[in-house]
């Protein structure tokens, strides 16, 4: 089963984990200085929050998976969405060890396809996040004021 | 099941169906000329994507729940200076659309 991946950029962490925790009514299972993280089952997502500098709002979302066959599968589904997939490799980053790659979405949005395998002590040096990421070093996601929906367009039944 | 909810804004709609459909694997449920919605199983999220003149990125986060009770315990949760500390506009609804309620940071 996949997961969802949303990180975002907040400017206190005290005050994010604060908000995030009533809305999930969940405590972040990773909480240090700079970074929190919610692994969440209902429903089902991995939602991060940093301090790292980035302007605040949406980071970058992805697609968490459990294993190296989805990691795979994702992974040719990248190569069919078109555009540049930067393949990190093992990596380190969010005091985590994954495997992973990058996809901008045709507006900029950064994708992340990632297995994690384990902890990591530090946040990670970024220096790989960074190459990887440099096309979308243009604060795409800032934040964004609220705008209305065509009416019922997300209450529809799936296709 | 609780689902998360994603909005973001796409300067063309029809690269962002293409694109999205192949990240997903499914074709949006619904849409226009100007949006596109896909209902995704596996992860589990209700995304979303409109042209939005002169503005890029994501629009809002939501959590769509089952229930009114669900969405009166959220809103409870978030009283006071919680609910403008928020990074991004979250939208909370009850999966009956006639039902939605939407608050913002």
């Amino acid at each position: 089963m996949k997961r969802m991946h949303v990180h975002v950029s907040v400017e206190n962490i005290g005050d994010a984990i604060g908000f995030y925790s009533a809305l999930f009514a969940a405590k972040p299972s990773v909480v240090k200085d700079d970074y929190a993280k919610w692994m969440l089952d209902d429903p089902r997502m991995n939602f991060a929050i940093s301090t790292r500098g980035r302007q605040p709002g949406l980071d970058h979302l992805g697609i968490q998976v459990e294993s190296q066959s989805e990691l795979h599968e994702v992974y040719a589904r990248l190569k069919q969405a078109g555009g540049t997939v930067i393949e990190q490799g093992h990596t380190a980053c969010c005091y985590a060890k994954s495997e992973k790659s990058w996809i901008d979405d045709p507006a900029g949005i950064s994708w992340e396809t990632f297995r994690t395998t384990g902890e990591n002590i530090s946040y990670g040096d970024g220096s790989g996040e960074n190459e990887a990421r440099v096309a979308h070093a243009k604060a795409c996601c800032g934040p964004a004021s609220p705008v209305a929906e065509p009416a019922g367009a997300c209450g529809c039944s799936a296709a | 099941m609780k689902r998360l909810h994603l909005h973001v804004s796409v300067s063309d709609i029809a690269k962002a169906v293409s694109f999205y459909s192949y990240l997903f694997k499914i074709r949006p449920c619904c849409g226009g000329q100007n949006y596109a919605n896909w209902r995704v199983e596996d992860p589990a999220i209700n995304f979303a994507a409109s042209i939005v003149t002169g503005q890029r990125g994501a629009m809002h986060f939501g959590l769509e729940v089952d229930t009114p009770e669900e969405l009166r315990k959220v809103d409870r949760a978030l009283q006071g200076p919680l609910r403008s500390s928020a990074a991004l506009p979250w939208e909370v609804s009850v999966k009956e659309p006639t039902l939605q309620k939407e608050f913002a940071s």
